[in-house]
């Protein structure tokens, strides 16, 4: 539990970081840090419910900071958290090339996923080949940026949590003594 | 007796239902954010105002070194050539001044100079000057932090400007911060017309650094070069400002349509000081508020003394609001 409130300042501390490289880079090129902590939650916490929780707090986060609908961000990261957390309980993405596949195929879907809520919600334009190149470029800054997020994330949940973190074996739903967890 | 264990399937039915929570929550804040959205923008409730609140100074400490870096180097590379440059500048300075002039003279003997003086008078905008703090870190967004919030009298759906044209509008305010929409976001777009042929149309943002203007192809007169200028329809810009300048057109497939793309007359990439416009003159309350009561304005309506005959337009134009309006 001392890992959730830890998790939370990470998370926030890096938009701030992303903030400042925001500055520099032109916008697809700069790797979404805060959203990459939720990716690393979802492959490496195994607590499921604090994860799911931790990734909306952080969604919420972003979207007072982004000029996003309040809500888009902490809707798409619940469901990056839900769909990281179901591929790692189901495939091995332990490795560095699994895990860069899996955050760019992320993005990608992130991305695409964005722009159609807001041509949904707003009636903005529908997404085409700039976005999905936009996206690609996004992809790619993110998986760079992935490694060293993940490593820092799992450093702090051994740091924090009372238990191992279980990069090789398959994680559980929480579901397995205790309670929830 | 061991402790007691909770059913697998009651635990599964737990997490499924919070996390069902957990997505109505934030579907449902979208859905509300974008009604809000449309009624002019909103102010932030005080637990969501904190994190505005603390992102401002925060974002402009960590943003301050990489500032300082890019200024430094920037102004180094302006350097060179900075005095070839200046003797340009002074020359064409010169020539513009000499037109001035002479258009000056034009209008002060066709008697216009005092009317547009005394119109000046009356749609004068206070502009509080603010300060970017920060940019919006999603690649997918076009946003900006700036340093004035409700306590400066920045209130949602205030235009934003620079010298060089129109920069978006608030959409968020919390007490020293406010949320500003760039004219190039997906989600902004302004009614707005070519300067020299006065057609009409909409200026859209795409999420790009360039925007779309699209208009009806019948009777209107559109080419690459044309200005394209706020209409003041629309209830949120005021006539006239600067949107950008066409670069190219585009046929948008459809026979009543084209569209234009258009440079923003602002480099809208390095912005660091904007002008917030405080409220709207009271020729513009009253264009834009021509149906509600006048006790209704958050200010009363003031009729500028320096212009005799620009005092009896305005009554005449308040009695007409006001018959409008019954």
């Amino acid at each position: 539990m001392k890992s959730f409130p830890v998790l939370i300042v990470l998370g926030l501390l890096a938009l701030m970081v992303q903030g400042a490289i925001a500055r520099m880079v032109p916008p697809p090129w700069c790797p979404d840090l805060g959203w990459l902590v939720v990716v690393a939650l979802g492959l490496r916490w195994p607590r499921f419910l604090l994860g799911a929780l931790a990734s909306t707090t952080l969604g919420y986060g972003m979207d007072l900071v982004s000029g996003s609908l309040m809500g888009q961000h902490a809707f798409l990261r619940l469901l990056t958290y839900l769909a990281a957390a179901f591929a790692a309980r189901q495939l091995d993405l332990s490795g560095g090339i699994p895990t860069s596949i899996f955050v760019f195929a992320a993005t990608m879907v992130y991305g695409v996923s964005v722009v159609s809520m807001l041509s949904f919600f707003v009636g903005a334009e529908g997404f085409d080949f700039q976005v999905l190149s936009d996206a690609f470029c996004h992809g790619l800054a993110n998986v760079v940026a992935a490694g060293p997020v993940i490593s820092l994330v799992e450093r702090i949940l051994v740091q924090f949590s009372d238990q191992e973190v279980a990069r090789r074996a398959p994680l559980s739903m929480g579901l397995h003594g205790g309670g929830f967890r | 007796m061991g402790p007691r264990v909770m059913p697998d399937w009651l635990k599964r039915l737990g997490i499924l239902l919070i996390v069902a929570f957990l997505i109505l929550l934030t579907i449902t804040s979208m859905v509300s954010d974008r009604r809000a959205i449309a009624d002019g923008g909103r102010e932030l409730p005080w637990w969501q105002a904190i994190v505005l609140e603390v992102a401002a100074p925060v974002q402009r400490v960590v943003s301050a070194p990489v500032d300082g870096a890019r200024d430094f180097f920037s102004n180094y590379v302006d350097l060179i050539g900075a005095k070839a440059e200046n003797r340009r500048l002074r020359r064409r300075i010169a020539e513009v001044e000499s037109e001035n002039l002479q258009f000056r003279e034009a209008l002060v003997t066709s008697g216009h100079l005092a009317r547009v003086a005394s119109m000046r008078d009356e749609i004068e905008i206070p502009l509080l000057p603010a300060e970017v703090v920060g940019i919006d870190v999603a690649p997918w967004f076009r946003s900006v932090l700036v340093d004035r919030g409700e306590e400066h009298g920045v209130r949602p759906g205030y235009p934003v400007i620079t010298y060089d044209g129109v920069v978006g509008s608030v959409t968020a305010t919390s007490a020293h911060a406010a949320k500003t929409m760039l004219i190039l976001d997906r989600q902004s777009s302004i009614d707005a017309v070519v300067q020299r042929s006065r057609a009409r149309g909409v200026v859209r943002g795409v999420g790009r650094d360039q925007l779309e203007f699209e208009f009806v192809v019948r009777e209107s007169d559109v080419t690459t070069g044309d200005e394209i200028v706020t209409s003041g329809l629309g209830g949120m810009y005021p006539k006239g400002l600067r949107i950008g300048r066409i670069s190219e057109l585009r046929d948008a497939g459809g026979r009543l349509t084209k569209i234009a793309i258009v440079e923003p007359a602002v480099d809208l990439g390095r912005l660091e000081q904007v002008f917030v416009m405080l409220r709207r003159g009271p020729i513009m309350d009253l264009l834009y508020h021509s149906n509600r009561l006048e006790e209704e304005l958050e200010d009363p309506i003031f009729v500028p003394s320096a212009n005799k005959d620009s005092n009896v337009n305005m009554d005449e134009a308040m009695r007409n609001a006001q018959n409008g309006k019954q």
